[in-house]
């Protein structure tokens, strides 16, 4: 959705359509009016927040994908990795191997 | 062990990234009267030989059941830096699981879940095991929430560990250990691997050990390896610290003949 700069109610410009629009003039707020513009956007914030997670888990298939999705996501970042690993099985707690 | 510790070290040394992995019954087998001291000392020395090595994880066996709740419950008190892992051992007393399933180790900027599964026991006092399958099942998928490289350490058997590794999905790797011998890496799924490093029988314990060079790639697929079995022969070195320790500890019993029945 592209946002039209006449409906925002921040008072600041928004590129719309390729089309440049001139900054308005910013309202005067009080610090308690700020303080009220922030208690009203958090519903709407968590709101969004909820949606977006809840459409996520839809599209990926529950939460544990969506965990799973996010852990591939951060390990991107690392690159592939050259993993060296020793193992054993069965030694019984020998000392000396048996037989 | 002294050549184990030779083994691991160098391996060690040459690593970017490294594990030390057990697949299973590391404290005891089920002839606890043996005449080998490590053994008959209730598994105390074996504590000590993970300790020692410095194993990241390591799966409860079946056959470490066979020590009982109390002597068993001590010797994973001792393990120090050591993760003892089984998804499906729970204690009968409580119903709870025994050790954790599974831990995450972050190397490289990846998250690897180790996850332990051990194999089926019959009638044991103290424990009960559910189906390796079901628990592969249940904490593959909780795991995957968490890591984006699965590997299991399971001793239910390799032929099991392929059945396992072929019917869940998201498993990498599985370090396999119990009954049936696995001489090459199997491939069950065309990213999935099954490695085993030594037979499951008390004419083996500890005669072999393996390396596996495993290459992921950025999204914690497994992309390429490169595996090889080493035998703990008079070709390898001791290692002098491990050596001393070892030569510090109880000769073992000479065996008694066996007492004629009437």
């Amino acid at each position: 959705m592209v946002l039209d700069s006449r409906s925002r109610s921040d008072g600041f410009a928004h590129k719309s359509r390729g089309k440049p629009v001139s900054p308005q003039k910013k309202p005067k707020r009080t610090s308690k009016g700020a303080q009220g513009g922030v208690f009203r956007a958090a519903p709407w914030a968590a709101l969004g927040l909820a949606v977006l997670v809840l459409a996520s888990m839809a599209l990926l298939g529950g939460p544990n994908r969506l965990a799973s999705a996010l852990a591939r996501r951060v390990s991107h970042a690392a690159g592939a990795i050259d993993l060296t690993i020793v193992h054993s099985n069965d030694t019984y707690g020998y000392v000396f191997p048996c037989g | 062990m002294a050549r184990r510790a030779t083994t691991i070290k160098a391996a060690k040394a040459s690593a970017q990234y490294f594990l030390l992995l057990d697949a299973g019954n590391s404290l005891s087998n089920e002839f606890t009267t043996t005449a080998e001291v490590p053994v008959a000392n209730g598994g105390k020395t074996a504590v000590e030989i993970l300790n020692r090595l410095g194993y990241d994880a390591v799966a409860l066996g079946d056959l470490d059941l066979h020590m009982g709740r109390t002597a068993l419950q001590e010797r994973l008190a001792e393990l120090k830096g050591v993760e003892m892992v089984s998804a499906n051992v729970t204690d009968k007393a409580t119903g709870k699981l025994l050790v954790k399933p599974y831990v995450v180790k972050e190397l490289g900027g990846h998250r690897i879940a180790l996850i332990g599964i051990t194999a089926p026991v019959k009638d044991d006092p103290d424990f009960a095991v559910a189906p390796p399958l079901d628990a592969a099942r249940e904490y593959v998928g909780k795991a995957k929430a968490e890591a984006d490289i699965i590997i299991l350490l399971s001793n239910a058997g390799a032929e099991a560990n392929k059945t396992i590794a072929a019917q869940v999905p998201d498993i990498d790797l599985i370090i396999s250990g119990g009954p049936d011998q696995l001489d090459q890496p199997a491939q069950p799924t065309p990213n999935s691997l099954v490695v085993q490093a030594d037979l499951s029988s008390s004419g083996h314990a500890g005669r072999y050990i393996a390396k596996l060079q495993a290459t992921f790639d950025p999204s914690g697929k497994l992309i390429g390896q490169d595996w090889q079995k080493v035998e703990l022969g008079p070709s390898v070195a001791d290692d002098p610290s491990i050596k001393l320790w070892v030569d510090s500890l109880p000769k073992a019993q000479p065996t008694e003949p066996p007492t004629a029945q009437p």
